[in-house]
Parts: structure tokens; sequence; C-alpha cells
């Protein structure tokens, strides 16, 4: 049950980080939604979704750091624009996933809940 | 839980809405923050690839471009405008967002990038620029080789933007939340025309007139000299030293009515201008540019040799981008181009080398105009008849098209009009011509090709505007300088600085001075030429009105003196006088100000910080090192005696005409120092006393020591040495302050070679030919090639600069003589179709 769960989990932050990769910072939220509507009925996991999104946010972020891109000079000056300092600016992207990823998983979770009752 | 659904409803709308819109202040946040495509990846583009391949449509044959470890694009090319399609290529890799922000500034179409602009667009366009760059385009024919030239670059841009990666998009796109528009050919005469407004649009025709208006005639061409008060023109007269000429001091007097209803006119015409603190000019800053040259027979290897030095108001990225192009059998040429312009501006062939400085002629005049209808009108009054006013309208637009305003700009047949009131007021000024839109693109392109100097006063003959001191020098030992571009005929004595009767043609520029009329010099006997701004002739020579916007003759007269001391000048000598640390106006100021100070000690003791003043001052060898407190004391008491004497020009009054005075030159002062009784070292506060120039400098000394103490921490304290004191920053094209550079201390300071103010002015290239067997060149600008402000190649340059440090310039003749270990990428421009 746990390693299913760990896989999903996985196989979510995939797809988060893919999508993004491939499809920029909106292909986020339409992941977040579609694995939200497609929940199994009665399991709540928008908060699920939206931690796979930082998480896969945050990968991408060390996946480039790990190729040498100078993300923390990078942090430093942008964050510096507005007014935060670089370690806290580290920390905009996977915030800003997670919520949007739980925001919309939810939603989808709610639409999809109200669409199976419709047609129940 | 009956909440979450409108809890995420308001979540994901939210944050959905400010990822793709922003909000407030805050640009899209999806494209900034996204880990991959976001501001990161300006990281990830940050460096030159290994290699790279692109095509570039209507490339006739393929172009290599090799990058040097110093980022210097190396453009092998089969045809002129080949290379000039790979320049755009290289250009927009390296300066995408800076072509777009420079073109919007002059075209007036910022607002569409953020919506606070909008009053500088109105500016912009009601000065003209916008309007004379399009007429200028529209008068190329379609087989004009510049219009030809311009496609040509044109192709080079837009090909990279079709082809860019999404990291090679530069941040500040990213944060904007906008793409890269399409370069159009006629991009160009914007750029230009953003020149022709930083050299040329300023002139002394208000400060004049508002002078005139308080103060009288007599005051103002004293003020405001046709003959500059210490003689050391550009177009050598013969004297040794500079010749101290000038009139008599004339006392405040009584102002002229005329001049006082002219003032408005002619200021709304220029615009929005100073806030009432001391301008460059009549202050102690003391910017500007020099060159020089020194003939086979002063130099150390019996070479000629010429030194580039222009100052602009520095950015990052720079406005200069270095390049090397060569077209076998037609040019093969390094130096400096503007990003957004075909061709190298500044710089060395084979045989030849030049470089300029900014001549400030008088090109630009104001007439009052009448017309049918003040609110709205139709027609102007000319030669007893109405004539239909040509009118424009302009649409100001923000990011998403939406309209912000529109303006309906009329024109005479002089160029724009400006309301004040129920009056209008027109301008004409040589930028706006289009006819010579052209011949300055033909003009530089030409100057790449030249052999000699005669063939480089053949090229640039037709060069129209913003006229420029151009100093050349050739590999037969040949030296020369001539002050170019388009200098107006008046009608009457000639002189521009008043408001014309528009309503008559009489008044109207009769016609331009002749090209072997200008200022000019070629091999003269004293062996070496230099320009820094100053008077280019000689009064005595050429008594006709040129302008009077002359820079103090400080610089001049130090570059003269150095290269009269020296009779072998070595390119290493030259380099050494770029950032020499020796100053005239100090040379002139501190003995005079130290004896003032010396006589008003006789009347009576000094104050305690007036006497710590002089010692500090007399310590002083009035060298600008980094180390120095001496020049922190003296530049903090400048700009303080400036202010103390001029109190009639510094009003404070906002509303009235009176707002628009200026205060005379950093010249007149010095005049003054030899006139201590002069009225104008009264101070106009005190009406129970008259001050004279001991007691007012004593009490200027005596406030200076304490403001040192109180801003420094007193001479001793770290913080007032020179470099710590006043240091260097250059600012981010859009002054976003983490994108700007680190302070550093420099040797230089105002009207020393080096000459910058405390913002961002100063040499934005410096070079040094040698010109012999072969050229030699060396350069350094501050900054880098790159504009992306996360490449190693954003500042690498920085530390040079600040240290007057130069770099050897490589020609190599062909990519086979490029060694592997000097080259950081290569770049293979491929033709539709493959090479042929």
């Amino acid at each position: 049950m746990i390693g299913r769960q760990v896989r999903g989990a996985l196989t979510i932050i995939a797809a988060v980080a893919l999508a993004t990769v491939f499809g920029g910072w909106w292909a986020l939220p339409v992941v977040a939604f579609a694995s939200g509507l497609g929940s199994p009925k009665g399991v709540r996991q928008g908060l699920v979704l939206g931690v796979c999104a930082g998480t896969a946010w945050m990968l991408l972020l060390a996946l480039q750091a790990g190729a040498g891109v100078a993300i923390g000079a990078v942090a430093a000056k942008v964050g510096a624009l507005f007014g935060l300092p670089g370690p806290l600016f580290l920390l905009l992207p996977p915030l800003f996933a997670l919520a949007l990823g739980w925001g919309c998983a939810t939603l989808g979770e709610e639409i999809g809940a109200v669409v199976r009752r419709e047609r129940a | 839980m009956r909440f979450r659904l409108p809890a995420a409803l308001v979540v994901a709308a939210g944050l959905a809405w400010v990822g793709a819109r922003g909000a407030g202040p805050l640009p899209p946040l999806g494209a900034v923050l996204d880990p991959w495509n976001g501001v990161w990846a300006a990281a990830r583009g940050a460096e030159l690839p290994p290699s790279q391949r692109a095509a570039i449509p209507n490339l006739g044959a393929d172009v290599q471009v090799r990058f040097d470890t110093r980022g210097v694009p190396h453009v092998f090319a089969a045809s002129l405008f080949d290379a000039y399609r790979a320049m755009g290529f290289v250009v927009a890799r390296d300066r995408l967002f800076q072509l777009e922000v420079q073109t919007r500034a002059t075209a007036g179409t910022l607002s569409e990038l953020n919506a606070a602009a909008l009053p500088l667009d109105r500016e912009n366009r009601r000065l003209g620029l916008a309007w004379s760059a399009e007429r200028k385009w529209a008068a190329l024919a379609a087989d004009d080789p510049v219009r030809q030239g311009l496609e040509a670059y044109a192709d080079g841009v837009n090909a990279f933007i079709a082809q860019m990666r999404p990291a090679d998009l530069p941040v500040e796109y990213r944060l904007l939340g906008r793409r890269p528009m399409r370069w159009e050919p006629r991009h160009t005469f914007y750029l230009l025309g953003q020149m022709q407004q930083t050299l040329s649009w300023a002139s002394d025709d208000l400060p004049y007139v508002a002078t005139q208006a308080a103060f009288g005639t007599a005051v103002a061409d004293w003020a405001f000299p046709r003959a500059t008060f210490l003689q050391e023109p550009i177009q050598p007269n013969g004297q040794r030293t500079a010749r101290r000429d000038g009139v008599g001091i004339p006392e405040p007097g009584t102002g002229d009515p005329e001049a006082a209803r002219a003032v408005g006119l002619i200021a709304a015409a220029l615009g929005p201008r100073r806030d009432g603190t001391l301008t460059e000019r009549g202050g102690e800053h003391g910017i500007g540019s020099n060159n020089w040259a020194v003939a086979p027979s002063r130099s150390a290897s019996g070479k000629a040799l010429l030194a580039g030095d222009p100052h602009l108001n520095l950015t990052l990225p720079s406005i200069w981008y270095e390049v090397h192009v060569v077209v076998p059998g037609v040019l093969d040429v390094a130096g400096v181009t503007f990003a957004g312009t075909p061709g190298v501006i500044i710089g060395a062939n084979r045989d030849a080398a030049w470089t300029y400085t900014n001549t400030g002629a008088d090109v630009v005049d104001f007439y009052a105009e009448s017309v049918d209808v003040a609110a709205s009108p139709a027609r102007y009054w000319l030669d007893g008849a109405w004539v239909p006013l040509e009118s424009r309208l302009e649409t100001y637009r923000d990011k998403a098209g939406r309209v912000l305003a529109v303006d309906t700009i009329r024109h005479t047949h002089r160029g724009p009009m400006t309301r004040v009131g129920g009056r209008w007021v027109s301008f004409r000024w040589t930028a706006h011509d289009p006819a010579w839109g052209g011949a300055s693109v033909t003009t530089f392109r030409n100057s790449n090709t030249v052999r000699t100097v005669d063939e480089y006063w053949a090229a640039m003959a037709p060069y129209a505007v913003p006229a420029q001191n151009m100093l050349s020098a050739d590999r037969s030992g040949n030296i020369a300088i001539r002050s170019t571009g388009k200098f107006p005929v008046r009608p009457g004595t000639g002189d521009g600085r008043r408001l014309f009767d528009g309503t008559t043609r009489a008044s109207d520029w009769r016609g331009y001075w002749e090209v072997r009329e200008y200022p000019q010099a070629r091999n003269p006997a004293q062996g070496f030429l230099a320009s820094a701004n100053q008077q280019p002739m000689d009064p005595k020579v050429e008594p006709r009105y040129l302008g009077t916007g002359w820079a103090p003759p400080w610089r001049a007269m130090r570059i003269n003196a150095l290269l009269r001391a020296d009779s072998a000048v070595t390119p290493d000598a030259m380099r050494r006088f770029q950032t020499d640390p020796g100053s005239a106006r100090a040379d002139w100021f501190v003995p005079r100000v130290l004896a003032l100070l010396d006589s008003a000690a006789r009347a009576g003791p000094l104050p305690e910080p007036a006497r710590r003043f002089q010692a500090a001052l007399a310590a002083w060898d009035r060298r600008y090192a980094r180390e120095s407190t001496g020049a922190t004391v003296f530049e903090v008491f400048m700009p303080m005696l400036a202010r103390a004497v001029w109190d009639e020009f510094l009003t404070g009054d906002t509303t009235s005409w009176r707002r628009e005075l200026e205060p005379p030159g950093n010249a007149q002062l010095a005049q003054l120092l030899d006139a201590p009784a002069s009225g104008w070292w009264d101070d106009r506060r005190t009406t129970t006393q008259r001050e004279t120039a001991p007691g007012l400098v004593a009490a200027t000394a005596a406030a200076a020591w304490d403001t040192l103490t109180a801003r420094y921490g007193g001479p001793d304290d770290p913080r007032a040495q020179w470099g710590a004191a006043f240091p260097m920053q250059v600012p981010h094209l859009l002054r976003l302050a983490p994108f700007a550079s680190p302070k550093v201390g420099v040797t230089s300071g105002p009207h020393t070679l080096a000459p910058r103010n405390g913002a961002a002015n100063g040499a934005s290239w410096r070079m040094v030919a040698e010109l012999g067997d072969s050229v030699t060149l060396q350069a350094v600008y501050p900054g880098g090639q790159s504009g992306n402000p996360f490449s190693s190649r954003y500042l690498d340059r920085l530390d040079a600069w600040a240290e007057g440090r130069l770099a050897p310039v490589w020609m190599p003749r062909a990519v086979t003589d490029m060694p592997a270990d000097r080259i950081a990428s290569s770049l293979v421009l491929k033709a539709p179709g493959g090479a042929r």
C-alpha cells in the first residue's frame, strides 16, 4: 500500500517536472487539476499533489544547480529586486508550486466529485 | 471542510492570475519562478556554447564567427552584407534586450513595456526623433546600399530571435513578461536618433536667454561667452600655453523683459530639464570625452599614435559592443559598434585608426510661431500668408495594446511645435533632416575601409549630426582632426541663442558651413593633436558663431601639457594619460583659493575648520589618486563654493521663468578668483554687508570642512579617501540595482582626463592605437560583452577599466590564424540551402 503511494507520488513528481520543462509553468496547474479530477471517489489528495508539485519544482532547481547553473546568484540578484534575500527567493518556486498544485488539484477533486454525483 | 472548495478556488485562481498577469509591481510570477524556463534559465544560457550553428535568411554564403577569450566575435564573411547579417545575429545574442529598450526609448514606446514610462514617451515623440527616423527610412530607395545594409543587419537580429532557445531569452523580458519585438531596419535610425539627442540637443539657448532676462546682455555674454576665458582650441593656434582671453567681468545688471518673455517658450520646447542643482556644465563634475594623436616625430617608436576616449552615460550592458569584421578584399576592421548599428563606429583597420569627441555646436534654434487658432491650430503665418501645418497623431499604448493617450504633434517647415499657454514655439534641429539619415550610416560604413587620414576626411565629409571632433591617424604617420557636422549659417549676427521670429523665412537658416571651413588640422607643426570638447577654433582665427556650449579648457590644457612635456611618447604613456590623476583645474584653483584664505587670515583669525581646510588643501598634491584625501577635501569644497558664488542664479524660484536660470560655467568661477572685489562674490542674502572673495571663500572652507567631517568622519577616516568617497558604479540599463556593478574606486576626478560625475558618466571606451608597419590596438570599456547579468562576460572588463589597463585587440586575418586556445566559442551561420 505504502509502496503504491510512493510510486504514485513519484509518478506525479515526474509528470509535473516533465510537463514544466516542456510546457512551461502553465503545465503545473493543468497536471494538478487533471490529477485531482481523476482522483478516486472519496480520496482527497490535494495536499499530496501540492507537495509533489513543490517537490518537482525543487528538483528542477536542484538539477540545474547540479549542472553548474548559478542558481544561488540568480536568487540573490532577482530576489533583491523583490526585496527578498536569496535563500528566501529560492524557496518561492516550490512554495508557489505547492500552493498552486494544491489549489488546482483540490479544485479538480471537488469538480470531479460534483460531476460524479450528477452522473450518479 | 465546507470551505475547501472556495479556498481552493481562491488559491488556484489567485495564483494563476498572479502567475500569468502579475499584480501591482509584481511581474507575471509564473514565468519568473518557473524552475526550468524562468529567471533561472537566464543563468543556464549565460555562457557561450563551445560551438553552434544557425541559419540566417538571405545569407549569400556561410559566415564563420569565432568568439575569442575576451568574448569578442571575429566575423569572417564573403560579403559586406553577410557580415552585417552576422553582426546583427551576434549583437542580438549578447544584447537583445538592449536593442529593444534603446529603440523604444527613441520611438516613444517604452510604455508598452511599462505604462509608467508614458511621460517619457510623450516627451520623446514631441521631440520628433521617431518622426524623423521614419522620414529618413522612407527617403532611402529600395536599391540604396544603406537600406540594404540595414535590412541585412535586421535579417541577422531577427534570425537570432526566431531561433533562440528558451534559455537565451534575456532575464529582463522574463521580469517584464514580454517577448522580444521584431527588429525593423529603420530601428537603426532610432538608435542614432538617441545619440543625436544625447550629444546635440542641449544648447546654451535657454541659460543664455534666461541670464539675459535676469541680468542683462552683458552678463549673459560673459557667463556664456563666444570666446572661452582660456583659449586652448582644438585647431592649434600656435601657442604653447592656454591664452587668457575673455572680457571684463560685468556686475549683475538689469534684466531684459523681452528675453524674459522668450524664456518660457524656449524652456517648453526643450522639455523637462534640470532640478535646480548645478548642472554638468555649470557645475563641478566636468564630464566629457578626450582624444589625441601623436605624430611619428614625437613618438618613441617613430610611429603615429592615437588615443580614443569617448565619455558617455555608462550602463550595463555598455552602449558599445566590441567586434572584429573581415570581408576579404573589402574590409578588415576592429573596434566598437553601437548595439543596433552595422559597422564599426570607433576603431582601426589595417591602415588607419579613428575616434571621436563631441563638438557640442549649436544646431538647434527656436521660433515663436503665429497660428490661426491657438487651441487647435491648423495653419501658421509665414511671410504674409497662412501655411498648413503638418499634423501627426501619436498614439501611446500599454503592454496589452490599450490606448493610454493620443497626442497631436504639429510641425511647421522647421520642425515640431510646442504649446505654451496661448503661444506656440517650433524648433529646427539638424537631427531632423531626412536626407542625412543615410549619410550617417554611409559615413560610418565608409570609415571602416579608409587607408589614410585623407580618405577618412573624404569618407566623413557628408556626416551631419551630432557634430564630432573626428581624429584619425594612418600608417604613413599622418595625424588629422576635423570637427565635422552640419553647422547652420544663421541670419543676422549668426548667433543662435535667441528666440527667432517664426513668421518670416528671413529667420531661417541660410545653409551650412562648407566642409573646408570646419575646424581642422592635419600634421601640425607641434607634432600632436588633441580635443576635449573645448572650443574648436580660436575666435581670433574664426570669429563666426559655432556655439558656446564648450567644456571648460581644463582637460585640453592637461592633455596638451602632457603631450608637450613628452617628446618620445609610447603607447603605454598614452594609456597612462587616459587615467592621469593630474588636474589643470586644481592647478588653477588651489593656489588661488589658498591665497584668498591667506588674505582672509590677514584680516582676522580664520575659524578653526577653515584653518584645517587650508592646511589639508595646501598639503594636497592636486592629484586624484584613490588614496588621496586632499582630492575629497577639494571636491567637497568646490560645489559649495559654486553655490555660494552663484546664489543670484540659484534663486529657488520654481514658478517663474527664473527657475530656468543656470549658473555659468566653471571657467567663469576660475576667472572670478582673480577679481576678488567683484559683485558676484556678494551674498545677496546678507543685506547689511558686502562680501568679497576672501570672506566668502573662508566661510565656504569652514563649511566644507564641517561637511567633510560629518559625511566621512574627518580626513583621517578611510571613508574620506577619494576612491572610497567618490566611487564609480555602473548602473543597469533599467536602473535595476542588483544588476549594477559593484562600487569601484577610480583614479580620476572632475575635469581630469578620466572625468566622471558621481553617478554614471565616464570613459565608455578607451583605446590606444599604434600605426606603423602594422596597426596595433589596445582597448577596454566598463562592463563586458554580454548583457546577461549572470554571464561571466557581463562585468569581466570592469576591474581593468577601473585600474586604467587596456587589453590587446586581436585582429586575426583569417579563421585559420586563430589558435584553438584563444577561441571560446565557434558559430557557423549557414546560408539557406547549405554552404555555397
